[in-house]
C-alpha cells in the first residue's frame, strides 16, 4: 500500500514538474496554453491528440531543446507544408484554437477585430454570430478529406478558403509578421541569427538566371542594365548589370564599375563569390545588439525564397562604398536592413570582409504614408 | 550637447479677418468653440493683426496694448519683429479654433514679411491662446515646401529611405513595448521632460435644443502629464491586465523642416487589454540624434471618433502643433 502511495506521490511530482516546467518558443503560445491547460494536459511528444469532446483534434509541436513551439487545431496534414509553408499553416491552426476556446461570443468578436481578421463560416452564418460552436462547425468541416483548399495573398491580406461543392468556409488576415509567426519583434529578433547559422543551403552554380537580350537596354558602351523593381524610391531597386562581348551576355563583375558590381552581388542568384564574409552588428530590442560572421553568400540564400532583394547605394567616394540592401518579405510585409559601409578592395579582394548593421522584422503593412509633408 | 526642448502646445481655432478701423485693419472670425470665449480671441487677434499692420506701414514697433494679450505673447510678438517686420495680407480671416491641452490655437494666418527674397516673403503664422483666451504666443508655421527642396538637394534618397526604415523599427520596439510591459524600456525613451498628453471624450449637455432633442455633444479634455506621472499610471495598467495587445497602423513619419533629427510619427493605435479596449491617434515627436538612443519628447492621443466623426487630418496634432525652442 505504502509503495502504491508513495509511486502515486512520484508519478504526481513528475506531472506537476510537467506542467510547471513547460516552456514556450513565444509569449503568445505560453498565453494560449494558460486557456488550454484549464481544458486538458498536453503530451509530452509532438503530435496530434484529443483535448476535450467541444473541440476538435489539436496538434502540439515541441524544439529539440523541449520548448512548446506550436499548439493549435490539427488542420494540415504534413504533407502540405511544403505547398502552404509551415508557418501559415501553423499561424490558422494556432488562430483558429485560439478563437475556439474564447468564453462566449462577444471575446470572438473582440479578437476578430483586435488582429483585424475575418471569419466567412459555412452555411453564410451571420457575421454576427461568430460564437466559438458556429466556428466549431466550419473547422470540422475544413477538417474532411473532401475539401479544397485554396490560400491566396493580395497586398496585405492572406484568404484562406475549404470549400465543396456545396459549402465553403473562409479566413482572412492580415500579413503581419508578428501575427502569422506568433512572436513579437524581440522573439523573432533574437531567434534570426539560429536560423541564419543553421540554414542549410543547397544553392548549387546551376542557379543562374539567363538573361535575354530583348530584357536589357544600354547603359553606356557594352554595358547592359536590365530593369528591376522600386522600393519607395528609384534609387533603391533590384536593377542588375551586365556587360556583352563576343562570348556573350556576363553579370558585370568588375572594381570598374563598383556600385554597377555590388548590386549584382547581392541581387543576382550566385552573384558573389563564398569567401566574401559579412561582421554583422544586428540590432535587437531594448537598445541591445548582436555581433556574429557569416558568408555573404549564406545570408543571400537564406534570404532568397522568401524575400525579394533590393539594393540602393549611399556613397562612393574614393574607394569607400556605403549602401543599403532591404530584403522585402513576400509573405509577411516585413523588411530586414542591412546597412553596408566597406571599400572597394574589401569587395573585389580574396577573403574580403564587410562590417554591417542589419535591422530585422521592421513592419511595414501598417503605413500610411512615409513621407508625410508635416 | 544636449539639446534643450521647449515645446509650446499648438491648438486649433477658427478665426477670420474683416476690415475693422483704417485701411489697413484685419478682423478674424473663429469657430468651432465657445461663442463668448471666440468673441475674446476675436478681439485681441483682430487687434493685433491691425497694429501689425499699422506699424508695418508707419515703420515703427508695434504698439502692444492690446487687451488679451499676455506679457509672455508681447514678448515673442517683440522678439520676432526684431527679425523682420510683417503684416497680415487678408483683411478678413475664417479659421477654425482647435482646443489644446493649454488653451486654443488658431493657425494659418497669412503675413507678408518685409525685405525677405521673394519665395519667402510670405509665412503663415499660429497664435496660441490660453485656456482663458489670452493670446501668450505666436510663431510661425513650418514651411515644408522649403524643406522639401533642401531634401532634394542634400540629402541622399537612399540614406533618407534607410533612416525612415530604422524609424519604423524603433516605432515597432515601441509598441514591442508596451505589449511586454517594459516599464524600463519606456523609462529610457521618454525624455525626462517629455510632454505628454492624453486625451479623453467627455460628453458636454447644451442647454435647450440640444437637450431637448435629447442628444449629448462630445469633446476632448486634454491632460497635461509629466513623465512620472504618466508611467505611474501605465504600471497600474500592467498591473491590472494580463494581456495587452496593441496595434499601430495608418503610420505617417514626417521630417521636421529646421531639426533634421527631429520626427513626428502620426499612427492610429488600437488599444487592447484585459478590461478595455479604444481606437485613437497617437503623436510621437522623437529626436533621432543619436540613432540607437531615439528620445521621445512629445507623446500625444487623441480619440479616433469625435461626435461619431472621424477626427480629420488637421485635428490631429502632427509637428506643426508644436514649437521647438
Amino acid at each position: 500500500m505504502k509503495k502504491k502511495v508513495l509511486a502515486l506521490l512520484i508519478a504526481g511530482l513528475l506531472a506537476t514538474n510537467f506542467v510547471c516546467a513547460q516552456q514556450f518558443v513565444s509569449r503568445h503560445l505560453e498565453y494560449l496554453y494558460g486557456g488550454l491547460q484549464k481544458k486538458c494536459t498536453l503530451p509530452p511528444y509532438s503530435g496530434i491528440f484529443e483535448c476535450t469532446a467541444d473541440l476538435p483534434p489539436l496538434h502540439v509541436e515541441y524544439e529539440k531543446d523541449g520548448f512548446i513551439s506550436h499548439l493549435g487545431v490539427a488542420l494540415f496534414p504534413e504533407t502540405m507544408y511544403p505547398l502552404i509553408g509551415k508557418t501559415l499553416c501553423n499561424f490558422q491552426e494556432r488562430f483558429l484554437l485560439e478563437l475556439l476556446y474564447q468564453a462566449d461570443d462577444k471575446k470572438v468578436k473582440k479578437l476578430l477585430d483586435e488582429y483585424k481578421t475575418e471569419l466567412h463560416l459555412i452555411n453564410d452564418m451571420d457575421v454576427q454570430k461568430h460564437s466559438s460552436r458556429n466556428i466549431l462547425q466550419s473547422v470540422l468541416f475544413a477538417r474532411t478529406d473532401s475539401v479544397n483548399y485554396t490560400l491566396v495573398k493580395d497586398s496585405l491580406s492572406w484568404t484562406a478558403s475549404w470549400s465543396d461543392d456545396y459549402r465553403s468556409f473562409a479566413f482572412r488576415f492580415p500579413a503581419n509578421y508578428d501575427l502569422i509567426i506568433g512572436m513579437d519583434k524581440k522573439e523573432a529578433e533574437d531567434k534570426f541569427e539560429d536560423l541564419l547559422s543553421y540554414y542549410s543551403c543547397n544553392e548549387t552554380s546551376c542557379d543562374f538566371l539567363p538573361v535575354k537580350q530583348e530584357d536589357l537596354s544600354e547603359l553606356k558602351s557594352g554595358i547592359f542594365i536590365k530593369q528591376g523593381k522600386q522600393l519607395f524610391t528609384d534609387k533603391m531597386n533590384s536593377t542588375m548589370y551586365y556587360r556583352k562581348d563576343s562570348s556573350g551576355i556576363h553579370l558585370l563583375l568588375d572594381r570598374n564599375f563598383p556600385e554597377q558590381s555590388i548590386a549584382n552581388m547581392f541581387l543576382a542568384p550566385n552573384g558573389i563569390k563564398d569567401d566574401i564574409l559579412i561582421q554583422i552588428t544586428q540590432k535587437t530590442y531594448g537598445n541591445n545588439s548582436k555581433r556574429y560572421t557569416v558568408s555573404v553568400a549564406k545570408l543571400l540564400c537564406f534570404l532568397k525564397n522568401d524575400f525579394d532583394t533590393y539594393f540602393g547605394i549611399e556613397e562612393n567616394t574614393s574607394g569607400n562604398l556605403a549602401f543599403t540592401v532591404i530584403f522585402q518579405s513576400r509573405y509577411y510585409n516585413c523588411n530586414h536592413l542591412l546597412h553596408v559601409i566597406t571599400t572597394t578592395d574589401s569587395i573585389f579582394s580574396k577573403e574580403g570582409m564587410l562590417t554591417a548593421t542589419l535591422y530585422t522584422y521592421i513592419p511595414n503593412h501598417n503605413i500610411k504614408n512615409l513621407y508625410r509633408k508635416n | 550637447m544636449k539639446h534643450r526642448f521647449t515645446f509650446i502646445v499648438a491648438v486649433l481655432i477658427i478665426i477670420s479677418c474683416f476690415s475693422t478701423k483704417a485701411q489697413h485693419g484685419t478682423k478674424i472670425t473663429i469657430t468651432d468653440i465657445d461663442p463668448a470665449l471666440a468673441q475674446k480671441m476675436e478681439q485681441s487677434a483682430s487687434g493685433l493683426l491691425t497694429e501689425f499692420n499699422n506699424a508695418f506701414y508707419e515703420n515703427r514697433i508695434p504698439d502692444l496694448k492690446i487687451k488679451g494679450l499676455s506679457n509672455e505673447g508681447k514678448s515673442s510678438i517683440l522678439s520676432m519683429w526684431e527679425t523682420t517686420n510683417f503684416r497680415c495680407v487678408k483683411p478678413e480671416i475664417i479659421e477654425k479654433g482647435y482646443s489644446t491641452p493649454t488653451g486654443y490655437q488658431v493657425r494659418n494666418i497669412p503675413l507678408f514679411l518685409k525685405d525677405m527674397p521673394e519665395d519667402e516673403s510670405y509665412k503663415e503664422i499660429v497664435i496660441n491662446y490660453n485656456s482663458k483666451g489670452e493670446i501668450y504666443d505666436i510663431y510661425f508655421a513650418i514651411d515644408y515646401h522649403h524643406y522639401q527642396e533642401i531634401l532634394k538637394s542634400e540629402d541622399n534618397e537612399v540614406s533618407d529611405l534607410r533612416r525612415r526604415q530604422v524609424i519604423l523599427d524603433f516605432v515597432e520596439n515601441f509598441r514591442t513595448a508596451y505589449n511586454r510591459k517594459d516599464i524600463t524600456f519606456l523609462e529610457k525613451v521618454y525624455s525626462d521632460d517629455a510632454l505628454i498628453i492624453t486625451g479623453k471624450v467627455v460628453k458636454i449637455g447644451q442647454p435647450s435644443e440640444v437637450m431637448s432633442k435629447n442628444l449629448s455633444l462630445e469633446k476632448i479634455e486634454y491632460q497635461v502629464k509629466t513623465k512620472t506621472q504618466y508611467l505611474d499610471g501605465l504600471r497600474k495598467v500592467f498591473k491590472n491586465n494580463t494581456k495587452i495587445n496593441i496595434i499601430f497602423d495608418e503610420i505617417e513619419v514626417a521630417r521636421h523642416p529646421r531639426y533634421d533629427e527631429i520626427y513626428g510619427i502620426t499612427l492610429r493605435q488600437g488599444w487592447n487589454t484585459t478590461n478595455y479596449s479604444d481606437i485613437g491617434y497617437v503623436f510621437l515627436m522623437i529626436d533621432f540624434k543619436d540613432d540607437s538612443n531615439p528620445i521621445i519628447h512629445v507623446r500625444t492621443w487623441q480619440p479616433e471618433k469625435l461626435n461619431g466623426n472621424k477626427l480629420k487630418q488637421d485635428e490631429i496634432f502632427s509637428l506643426g502643433s508644436f514649437e521647438i525652442i
